[in-house]
């Protein structure tokens, strides 16, 4: 479906050609750029590396995973030879593709892919070819997309543009209605299978906890810096210029116990939040690790001295 | 076990589109609308998906808003401050490689405020190294010279007042008009830097009927390109990296200079597509960090290496049979030197196994210092690579040495051998990758002399001009040149030897005129006697075309303030209305001269610069190229029909057009019947045709191949029967045995072989090492970044690099001064002790050591003392760069002094005796600097060069002696200008006693 490419067109900086698209979805009049740098450049970062990698970083294993998937599909390796078995896509449809693929993680490509191969498969003539293609779309839509879409869209819920609420709650129900139709193998994305939680201070000591508190795959939770703006307001405490690791430490050395406390609080609220979105057993597993951070942060109130000290440079 | 279960669930709350009842239906309804939607905006031309759904996040601005688009100025920040601007494309003009570029015109203004790449240029795909957005600190350079210059003193001395063009135009047209009236058409020279232009200037000179075309090539590619040439006809290598298995370069310079945009992007996305990157080089180069195998070979070992690689291809049956039987040209090798062997393949196949045996893996690393088990490796990978090799090498090695033309040989026998010729992957000849359109009044005539200076008979098989040797020529055969136009070249800074090119051009009994055509002052301008301001790359007309990929396409470079203003409907009927001050753009210059030169039309030049929709006017450039656009450039004028604007409108509006792709194997090509006619083949397999040759609007030089005795014209080779295009070689194959070398008295060199190098350990005496210095910092340019303070800022020195087995021997650290001793003198640089250079090998980057006497750009030249005292000369550095007040605040903030060191100036000339090409690489002593030598510091002996240049000559096997038909160069070898055949026949014979 063609609609994808055009929903993921949507979340790249906005540029006058937009308006035709969103015109065409039915959304509200599209943000100014500036309002796409505070809303989504600086705080949703598109790219499912952020949100499936266990850094919480742009690229590595997470990026690699989908660089294999579009190999394996042909794409990559320009020696695609169709209905051989060997790639899903012909020479013909892999260079409809762009080649540069250092951004393949990235939502925009991700959805302009998964309409390519949608496309590829409704066109193939070959059975075999057709079969071959549709296993390659659940995998991408499984793997790929809904496993990180989940709670990414739902960090668009109430996030005051109502241009990319819109666009979240649109995106997030085509995604639904497709994931609807498929049959999705019996087991979790590998990146959420792999995934270790959050580390325990108490064993792992405070950097790592810190570190991992703001990786959405281990913590189960999406930590915005307009959520730490929050959390200083709301527990009266400092907010100190600087990433989301500086400005979270530097909570923990001002009041550990009540940043713990709020942080316990957000994340028993954001299971609840992604609990009911998109493919059951994805929206269960983010939930769950949300829980399991939850109750791990109300332990770790008792005796929270012992992370005061994770911001600290070693 | 995969256990399946449906996965859907509720869709989350709210509705973008109200929540209707049937949310499938929508999603459909959705679907149907933005296809809808997109036809019908694509209809029209327009972009409907921007940027990263197009390219992957590489937004570029949609074509249709390139007349207004509008951004925020960055130096504004943090206020709001929309700019509109006007995006008018043009081509980079920094280097050969031709990228696209967009310039962002002030719309209010009608400045030009930066430049980003062109998405619509084929070649660069809207990529730009940093030398591209640099042009605009070119536009601003506070030194740049805006008005016509004539010189008030001495030759060198500095003095300038300031002449307007129609006298400077007159006093040199005059000049060449008397040279051509009084038959002394040898006396008028046009000496070339950085063409970037495909046939205006040769077009121009062939209408004045002067051989005075000059170039720099023989200071940097023919070593390689002769190579190419040889074996295919054609003297480049088009690299198809993008779809390559193994990519094998043997240059640094794929990353650092020529076509280093272009092929980098494509090596890069072939790595990620799998291919392996082995990468030949004695420094750790910007290529070599990005190899899978980087082999820091010994100077000069290359082509034992890759001929270590094609034995093991041989012996183990690994290279392609088919393709060497097929398109080989093995029947005339065994023929000739095999007379008594069976004529048959498989008694050429033990030939060539008993060629190479003696190229093991041992002996290439006992050349080349590389261990037996990484060649063995890289060999293997080679072996697997099928018809998926693509290979480069342009300066380099085949730069540095003596026999640096058999390192692309042997490199290219490689793609021979596994017949990874211009097929997917593999390397295709230039010409079939390179478009030149047929210009409008294209000259039919030849020029009727020789020009010896260039071309001297010593050098019959030299691919380009001997350049470089110009000062030992005019100085021992009595040249002179009434005319000299060095244009954007600086020969005393560039070149070898530049003392001795001081001494020409300050000598008024060599030089009778010397005019330099330059944007930037330079080194060779401080001894011309006219400087004329030329136009940047935004500030000229230019038609390029270079092979980057299999496909042809046209660049087209043009001022961009005159296309910004007839955009806003102006008609600008001459560049210099709108370049800055008294600046020039040369198209229009050389009309400009031509009618001066010829002003009554009576010598018959006049009429190729006349206008055909004007007769007895001028040619305008619009005329020009529109002609060009409109005839000659298949696709063109459809194209630009569809979108309702004239091939030229279309040309200014997108600046670059892609005539075609995927050209493959055009050797495989059938000869249609339509060209067979009363078809001829020889014994050798050539096929003749009495058949006119179709008008091509191609005019990229091919080697003119000569037609058989019976009138007929060459059309192809007969292969299993059938007339297939073949190759532009005298056998009509690939030339792995060249009858050309053979004949003019190399037959010892006809085949891929290795020759030692003049700096092979063997010939260093004790004490000395190699000097490598065909490198340079991939952010120069070789002459103009003069001006380019961007590029200054990022590099300004060039330091040598050591070993530390080499720095602990001689005793200095990083940072200390060292003295380097060459063959004719010394220079004085600084020591950076480096892991990253071979033990036993210096290297100093060229693109340095700018210098003047007095007044000259700030930004990066130092000021210098010059000493002449007989043959003996010195150079001692007075004061570096640094901060000076001027319109550009920026030059106020320049925090560096140091601007590196001129070592060219003491390497003598070394020229190739098969190639012509000089050899770079000097064999040198280092040592700490003396306790009275300072950075920077030169001496040269001008007489040591001229006993070097004559050691070198010996070395020549002179045409007189060894041409096989009388003639002064092999007809079929590609010339810039190619005078009529008469002037090939020598003024000797080689039995009278007057010939040399």
């Amino acid at each position: 479906m063609e609609l994808f490419r055009a929903l993921g067109s949507l979340i790249e900086v906005p540029a006058p050609e937009h308006r035709r698209i969103a015109e065409a979805l039915g959304l509200p009049p599209v943000p100014d750029p500036s309002v796409h740098g505070a809303v989504v450049a600086f705080q949703r970062y598109p790219y499912a590396s952020v949100y499936l990698g266990a850094e919480g970083m742009m690229g590595g294993e997470a990026r690699d995973r989908i660089a294999g998937f579009r190999r394996a599909l042909g794409i990559e390796d320009g020696a695609v030879e169709g209905g051989s078995g060997r790639a899903a896509a012909t020479g013909e449809e892999a260079a409809s593709l762009p080649a540069e693929a250092a951004e393949t993680d990235h939502l925009a490509s991700l959805l302009g892919l998964l309409a390519e191969v949608d496309h590829w498969q409704r066109d193939a003539s070959d059975p075999a070819r057709a079969a071959l293609l549709a296993e390659a779309r659940v995998t991408l839509l499984w793997e790929h997309i809904v496993s990180w879409t989940v709670p990414y869209l739902a960090s668009f819920e109430a996030c005051g543009a109502p241009f990319y609420e819109a666009w979240a709650v649109l995106l997030g129900e085509t995604l639904a209605q497709l994931a609807a139709e498929m049959a999705f193998p019996g087991y979790l994305p590998a990146a959420l299978r792999t995934a270790s939680a959050i580390a325990d201070p108490r064993e792992e000591g405070g950097a790592a906890f810190l570190a991992s508190l703001l990786v959405p795959v281990r913590s189960g939770v999406i930590v915005l810096r307009d959520d730490l703006v929050r959390l200083g307001g709301e527990a009266g405490l400092a907010c100190r210029a600087g990433e989301r690791r500086y400005v979270l430490g530097s909570f923990l050395a001002q009041d550990p116990g009540g940043t713990l406390r709020w942080l316990a609080d957000h994340a028993r609220e954001w299971g609840a939040r992604v609990a009911g979105r998109g493919p059951a057993p994805i929206a269960r597993w983010w939930a769950g690790r949300a829980g399991e951070s939850a109750a791990l942060l109300w332990r770790l109130t008792d005796g929270a001295d012992t992370v005061a000290g994770a911001g600290r440079v070693q | 076990m995969t256990r399946r279960q449906r996965g859907g669930a509720p869709p989350g709350n709210g509705s973008a589109t109200g929540g209707t009842g049937s949310r499938a239906t929508s999603l459909d309804d959705l679907n149907r609308r933005v296809s809808a939607a997109r036809r019908e905006v694509e209809e029209r031309g327009e972009t409907f998906y921007p940027g990263a759904s197009r390219v992957h996040l590489a937004a570029f601005p949609p074509k249709e808003r390139w007349s207004d688009w509008v951004e925020l100025d960055s130096r504004a920040w943090p206020d709001r401050v929309e700019r509109r601007y006007m995006l008018v494309p043009t081509t980079c003009f920094n280097c050969e490689s031709a990228c696209g570029l967009l310039a962002y015109v002030d719309r209010d203004t009608l400045e030009v405020r930066k430049f980003e790449g062109n998405p619509e240029h084929p070649g660069s795909r809207g990529r730009n190294c940093a030398k591209g957005p640099a042009t605009v600190t070119q536009l601003t350079d506070p030194d740049r010279i805006l008005t016509p210059l004539r010189r008030a003193g001495e030759r060198g001395e500095g003095q300038w007042e300031p002449v307007d063009w129609d006298e400077a135009l007159d006093d040199i047209a005059g000049r060449i008009r008397a040279a051509i009236d009084e038959d002394r058409h040898r006396e008028v020279m046009y000496h070339v830097g950085r063409p970037g232009e495909d046939g205006f200037t040769e077009r121009t000179l062939a209408a004045w009927g002067i051989d005075g075309h000059n170039s720099h090539t023989n200071i940097c590619s023919s070593g390689a390109r002769a190579g190419y040439h040889l074996w295919m006809g054609m003297d480049r290598p088009s690299p198809d990296h993008e779809n390559a298995r193994v990519i094998l370069l043997v240059s640094s310079h794929l990353e650092a200079g020529h076509y280093f945009n272009p092929h980098a992007q494509r090596v890069m996305e072939g790595k990620r597509r799998g291919a392996k990157l082995i990468v030949f080089d004695t420094r750790l180069s910007n290529t070599a960090t990005h190899a899978d195998h980087w082999l820091s070979t010994y100077p000069g070992s290359e082509a034992a290496v890759l001929l270590a690689i094609a034995n093991h291809l041989i012996r183990t049956s690994r290279y392609n049979a088919g393709f060497v039987k097929r398109w080989w040209n093995w029947a005339e090798y065994m023929a000739e030197n095999h007379p008594d062997e069976p004529s048959t393949f498989e008694a050429f196949q033990g030939v060539l196994h008993n060629l190479y045996e003696g190229y093991t893996f041992e002996f290439a690393a006992a050349e080349s210092g590389v261990d037996a088990e990484t060649i063995a490796a890289c060999a293997e990978i080679v072996a697997d690579a099928g018809t998926g090799l693509s290979t480069h090498n342009w300066r380099s090695a085949a730069a540095g040495n003596l026999g640096g033309w058999q390192v692309a040989r042997t490199l290219f026998l490689l793609n021979a051998l596994l017949g990874a010729v211009a097929v997917p992957g593999g390397t295709y000849p230039n010409a079939w990758n390179k478009f030149v359109p047929r210009p409008i009044r294209m000259p039919p005539r030849h020029p009727e002399s020789w020009n010896e200076l260039t071309w001297p008979a010593d050098y019959p098989l030299s691919l380009m001009e001997m350049s470089f040797l110009l000062p030992h020529l005019t100085a021992e055969r009595g040249g002179r040149l009434d005319v000299y136009f060095t244009r954007v070249y600086n020969p005393v800074w560039t070149n070898p030897d530049g003392f001795s090119w001081i001494e020409m051009l300050t000598d008024p009994e060599r030089i009778g005129l010397h005019v330099a055509l330059t944007p930037t002052w330079n080194e060779t301008a401080f001894f011309a006697d006219y400087v004329l301001p030329m136009g940047h790359s935004s500030e000229r007309h230019d038609l390029t075309s270079y092979e980057q990929y299999d496909g042809l396409w046209i660049g087209f470079r043009q001022p961009v303030l005159r296309a910004a203003r007839e955009r806003l409907g102006e008609e600008v009927s001459s560049t210099r209305d709108v370049t800055p001050g008294d600046v020039w753009e040369e198209n229009e210059f050389w009309i400009e001269l031509t009618w001066r030169i010829d002003p009554d039309g009576s010598r018959g030049i006049r009429r190729f610069f006349e206008s055909r929709e004007r007769p007895g006017e001028k040619l305008t450039v619009d005329e020009y190229y529109g002609w060009i656009f409109e005839n000659s450039v298949p696709g063109l004028p459809e194209r630009a029909a569809r979108e309702g604007l004239s091939p030229l409108e279309y040309m200014r509006r997108y600046g670059a057009f892609e005539i075609g792709a995927a050209v493959g194997p055009v050797y495989e090509q059938r000869v249609p019947e339509a060209e067979l006619e009363d078809t001829h083949v020889d014994v050798a397999g050539r096929a003749y045709t009495r058949a006119a040759a179709p008008p091509s609007p191609n005019v990229v030089p091919i080697p003119p191949l000569d037609g058989d005795a019976e009138g007929r014209r060459r059309v192809g080779v007969a292969v299993n029967g059938e007339v297939r295009r073949g190759f532009p070689t005298p056998s009509g194959r690939l030339e792995f045995w060249s009858r050309t070398l053979a004949e003019w008295g190399w037959p010892e060199m006809a085949v891929p072989a290795y020759i030692r190098s003049h700096v092979h350990r063997d010939a260093l005496e004790p004490g000395q090492m190699c000097l490598i210095s065909t490198f340079r910092l991939p952010v120069q340019i070789h002459t103009r970044s003069a001006n380019a303070k961007w590029l200054n800022e990022i590099a300004h020195t060039n330091p040598l690099w050591l070993n530390p087995v080499d720095a602990a021997r001689i005793g200095v650290g990083t940072g200390d001064l060292v003295r380097v001793e060459t063959q004719i003198g010394h220079f004085v640089v600084k020591a950076w002790v480096t892991e990253g250079i071979h033990p036993g090998v210096v290297a100093c980057s060229h693109h340095m050591g700018r210098w003047k006497t007095g007044d000259g750009p700030r930004q990066s030249m130092a000021t210098v003392s010059l000493r002449h005292e007989g043959s003996g000369w010195g150079m001692s550095r007075r004061k570096g760069t640094g901060p000076f007040r001027s319109s550009d605040p920026d030059t106020a903030r320049i925090w560096w002094t140091d601007v590196g060191v001129h070592q060219n100036m003491t390497f003598p000339v070394q020229p190739d005796p098969i190639s012509g090409a000089h050899c770079w690489h000097q064999a040198v002593r280092v040592g700490k600097a003396a306790p009275d030598d300072r950075y920077g510091d030169i001496s040269v002996d001008t007489a040591k060069s001229r006993e070097t240049f004559r050691r070198w000559l010996r070395l020549t096997r002179h045409a007189a002696r060894h041409s096989p038909d009388g003639t002064r160069r092999p007809w079929w070898l590609l010339r810039p200008v190619r005078p009529d055949r008469e002037a090939y026949r020598l003024p000797w014979n080689s039995s009278e006693p007057s010939a040399p």
